[in-house]
């Protein structure tokens, strides 16, 4: 297929035309910018790394490390000290998030705490969780570790707040992730059926016939009044008594009226989502961003409210995964080239999801939790890592020190901007900051009657050996396994 | 073509959405005409819509939710798009708004719109459309480069001079009726509407615009001290008081207009008030003894933000906006050589006279304030809060008295006009002047053409302003001059375009 750039411009410029113009905030509403309270989030969007792996030694520099304590055992440093010191938040991630920093955080320090050590598996079942659900045909180690994904379990929740959005609430999106069937990297064999839509010609089509479902009905209301006003006073000004003057009276009006009108327009929401993309499997790095934006479009336009994507290419010309997988034991600066690639292909969707406005007028990120994941943490080559304060083994995939971004300010529900230090926290405790994040109780969260959210079994033998035992004790009791990062408004 | 005021459209408002749905609303998001340039500030083409949205959205609900209100904005309507509120909104609701009956296009227009978005926004659609918010008198006919305007237009025209809204139910019945052909028609109507409420509020904005009242500051700490009242609040309650003088004089009692000089009514309304006056507190009116009398000589005038009276400024006020003369600004290094010149000159041993006599002594002072410091010399007799006192009394900061002076009343020449010398001993002496000066009642004519008409007078305006000038000079009242300012042959034309 052939990407048409032009017409992805003209659906960004026309039909959705009140997503993707550069908003001021000056034309936002006043109510948007200054909300009394948190209000539920009403959307969830994960980004997950296949093959992808971020070496804890890598981000942030390690002279900059976290020193506010926040909570109990984790820390937090403000990104934009990385940025003034070093120019991005990372340099693996690039200077690419650095616009969107105030908005998000980057969770680092955290670990696998599961019975089996299988790097494969348990690193596959915390990063690409978002394509399992309750019935999943996984194997059964990764049914283990997480039986349930965060993005099923935030499904239900949302659902059962909103009926509204039950038909189309869910999107498990990526043009070449066959979900088991056929590809040679799929998990068990199996194909997983999901009630979503996995291709970009069924998500055109779903946009193509959605027009809006999650305007701002008071915006519409207001929209509509001053087009019937400017009617009045366009009528009015075409009179023939009128002098000159007041005909550039009227001219004057006409354009006031009309300013309002098309901020109420802004304000309430795209009235229609038209997409014009296609894939080029020639280009993947147009191929993924189209995908991304598809998804920004469909999450703007109400088409889904909880949305996953994998990312699979590692450059604008290799998603070769066989190809990937060697890296992680053998080739780090590769490794660290896959992630930056990806990163500004991640970072542009924030950046997308920053621009666009949701139902309210304020921006869409405002009031979503994303996520965006890695398959591996450490791995390769032995090395001293400052996190841990040992020399690693040689080990690939490995499930200890694991980063990922978690951002959007979820209503009010999450604070942003922050370098996190998990303070070796179980991976289950940053999971479970997303679904609080998005407005998900305990109750919700919690399921099959296991307490927290995924397994506990085992403490990472690389934390007790660097620091004891106590370290990963203090998150194991009941009352620890429920708790967030203390970066959930409330929780 | 020109939009209303804020004034005229809270007036129509009021008609539209009832007195108590007005009284009890707010109107903050509309900017203020400023009123001490009537005319001059005014532009006729401002509209912050978005203001007039949530203004008028917030009337519309509130006359919904009243049952009574409702009635009286919609007739016998529930609230609904029914049929009768379908009806109220075009037969009742609409003509009030625009002052004239709605077309069969407009009709269908609004209850069309109304069924589609609801009756809130179909009478806040009519209360914001043209001919609502702006004075456009399109429709009239074409007569010798001139146009006629209808009945309909005069009727609005006349309403909304005489009284900052539009044209009550009688009116547009007399302009239905072919009742308003001629000027003793349109007189007749304007004579009732002065009548009404609508005709105290323009007063009192007349009188607003005229002598810069929009605000008055409190007095000096010092002063309120020494004097043994509170100051906190007492600029705007003799402001109030002043303007019920006013329109005491010009509305109640139809008094002539020399009245507003003179006449001694004053209204005590609370202890201070009372104090400054010399007169037992109360809520009636009270007759003031003493030299005192007129719109001059009462503490919103007279008050001073320092802690002496202010004789310059008082002569200020009287000579631009009395007696409409212009003055330029002092020339800034002029005053900063005298002041080095003169040094601190004590009121310990020198009156607010003698101080101000020295300091504009030069002959580049004198240009002006030889026609300055005449008119403010004789009210040296009121004192900063507007107290009547026989001696200056100067006070240190706790309001102990640390010096007197004796008052000098009298000067030789007040200058009102160049070609004639008149002395006067004291502030009753100017008044009289004032009062008997034609000068004093062009310039008040002047002013009532400005205000009615939101726009500087200019040379078309010479007929009307000297027709009110001779009525004002024959005896007649205030109120009767401004109906003659208002319902001039002009009411009837406008230029054609």
């Amino acid at each position: 297929m052939i990407i048409h750039r032009g017409s992805r411009r003209m659906f960004l410029t026309g039909a959705g035309t009140t997503l993707a113009m550069p908003f001021l905030s000056s034309l936002l509403p006043r109510e948007a910018n200054a909300q009394a309270a948190p209000a539920p989030a009403t959307r969830y969007v994960q980004v997950l790394d296949n093959i992808g792996a971020v070496r804890a030694s890598s981000m942030p520099p390690m002279n900059m490390s976290p020193t506010q304590s926040i909570g109990s055992f984790a820390a937090s440093r403000p990104l934009q000290d990385y940025i003034s010191a070093n120019g991005s938040i990372s340099t693996i991630y690039g200077s690419w998030w650095n616009s969107v920093a105030p908005k998000i955080n980057l969770v680092t320090n955290y670990h696998a705490y599961t019975a089996t050590r299988d790097v494969h598996n348990i690193s596959h079942a915390t990063c690409a969780c978002g394509h399992m659900g309750p019935d999943n045909s996984l194997s059964d180690v990764e049914q283990v570790t997480f039986p349930y994904s965060i993005d099923w379990v935030i499904e239900q929740a949302f659902q059962a707040a909103d009926p509204r959005a039950v038909s189309a609430v869910r999107m498990n999106f990526s043009p070449h992730f066959k979900y088991g069937s056929g590809n040679s990297f799929g998990f068990g064999g199996q194909p997983v059926v999901l009630p979503a839509l996995q291709n970009f010609a069924q998500l055109s089509s779903k946009l193509v016939t959605t027009t809006g479902p999650m305007q701002n009905a008071a915006a519409l209301q207001r929209r509509d009044f001053f087009n019937a006003l400017m009617d009045d006073y366009r009528k009015v000004s075409m009179h023939p008594r009128l002098s000159s003057a007041d005909k550039q009276r009227f001219s004057t009006y006409v354009d006031s009226i009309n300013g309002i009108a098309m901020r109420a327009a802004n304000a309430a929401g795209p009235t229609q989502c038209n997409v014009a993309a296609t894939q080029d499997d020639a280009n993947l790095r147009v191929e993924n961003d189209n995908a991304l934006e598809l998804i920004a479009n469909a999450l703007a336009c109400g088409v889904t409210r909880v949305a996953s994507y994998v990312i699979l290419a590692g450059s604008d010309t290799s998603q070769d995964l066989e190809a990937f997988h060697p890296l992680h034991h053998n080739d780090r600066p590769s490794t660290d080239a896959l992630i930056t690639w990806r990163s500004q292909r991640v970072a542009t969707f924030v950046q997308a999801l920053d621009t666009f406005k949701d139902e309210t007028g304020q921006s869409l990120l405002d009031d979503t939790v994303f996520y965006w994941g890695h398959e591996f943490a450490n791995c390769q080559d032995g090395h001293y890592d400052p996190y841990l304060g040992q020399n690693l083994g040689a080990g690939a995939h490995d499930s200890t020190g694991y980063t990922c971004i978690l951002g959007g300010k979820a209503s009010g529900r999450m604070q942003t901007g922050l370098h996190v230090d998990a303070g070796h926290a179980p991976i289950g405790r940053i999971l479970i900051t997303a679904m609080k994040a998005a407005g998900l109780t305990t109750g919700q969260i919690e399921q099959g009657g296991v307490v927290g959210f995924g397994e506990y079994t085992t403490k990472p033998p690389d934390i007790v050996g660097a620091f004891g035992s106590a370290v990963c004790d203090r998150f194991l009791d009941d009352a620890a396994k429920r708790q967030a990062l203390p970066i959930v408004v409330g929780a | 073509m020109r939009r209303l005021s804020k004034p005229e459209l809270i007036g129509t408002w009021r008609q539209l959405f009832g007195a108590s749905v007005v009284g009890s609303a707010t109107f903050d998001l509309l900017q203020n005409e400023n009123p001490k340039d009537p005319g001059l500030q005014f532009d006729p083409g401002a509209i912050d819509f978005d203001a007039l949205f949530t203004t008028v959205s917030a009337l519309a609900d509130a006359t919904l939710a009243d049952p009574a209100a409702r009635t009286l904005a919609l007739g016998n309507c529930d609230g609904t798009t029914s049929a009768s509120c379908l009806s109220g909104l075009t037969d009742t609701f609409a003509p009030r708004a625009f002052g004239r009956p709605l077309t069969d296009d407009e009709r269908t227009l609004y209850q069309t719109y109304a069924m589609q978005a609801g009756l809130k926004l179909a009478m806040v659609r009519v209360a914001m459309a043209p001919a609502a918010a702006l004075q456009l008198e399109l429709d009239g006919t074409v007569q010798d480069n001139r146009v006629r305007l209808t009945a309909y237009e005069v009727a609005r025209r006349l309403a909304l001079q005489l009284t900052q809204a539009g044209p009550d139910d009688t009116l547009l019945a007399a302009a239905a009726g072919g009742s308003l052909g001629t000027l003793e028609q349109v007189r007749a109507q304007g004579r009732r509407l002065l009548a009404t409420d609508g005709a105290r509020a323009r007063v009192t904005s007349l009188l607003t615009t005229w002598l810069g009242l929009d605000q008055v500051s409190d007095p000096h700490p010092t002063v309120a001290k020494g004097l043994s009242l509170d100051g906190t609040g007492f600029g705007e309650e003799a402001r109030q008081e002043l303007l019920r003088f006013a329109t005491y004089v010009t509305v109640d009692q139809h008094a002539p207009f020399e009245g507003l000089f003179t006449d001694k009514t004053a209204f005590p309304t609370s202890a201070r008030l009372a104090a400054i006056f010399g007169v037992p507190q109360g809520a009636q009116p009270a007759q003031l003894s003493d030299v005192r009398g007129g719109v001059l000589m009462r503490p919103a005038t007279a008050l001073s933000t320092s802690a002496h009276s202010n004789a310059i400024l008082r002569g200020v006020e009287i000579r631009t906006r009395v007696l409409c003369d212009s003055l330029p600004p002092p020339p800034v290094d002029a005053v900063a050589a005298r002041m080095t010149a003169l040094g601190m000159l004590s009121p310990l041993t020198m009156s607010t006279r003698e101080i101000d006599t020295v300091t504009t002594s030069p002959d580049f002072c004198m240009g002006c304030h030889h026609r300055i410091n005449p008119l403010g010399y004789p009210l040296e007799q009121l004192g900063p809060m507007g107290e009547l006192r026989t001696e200056e009394t100067v006070w240190d900061d706790t309001g102990a008295v640390v010096a007197t002076h004796p008052l000098d009343l009298h000067v030789d020449d007040v200058a009102l006009i160049p070609t004639l010398v008149q002395s006067a001993d004291g502030p009753q002496d100017l008044m009289q002047l004032l009062a008997g000066e034609r000068k004093v009642k062009q310039c008040f004519a002047k002013h009532l053409v400005m205000d009615t008409r939101l726009r500087p007078s200019s040379a078309t305006d010479a007929c009307t302003i000297n027709e009110a000038t001779a009525q004002l000079e024959a005896g007649a009242p205030a109120l009767d001059a401004l109906l003659l300012a208002v319902a001039s042959e002009d009411i009837f034309w406008r230029a054609a375009p």
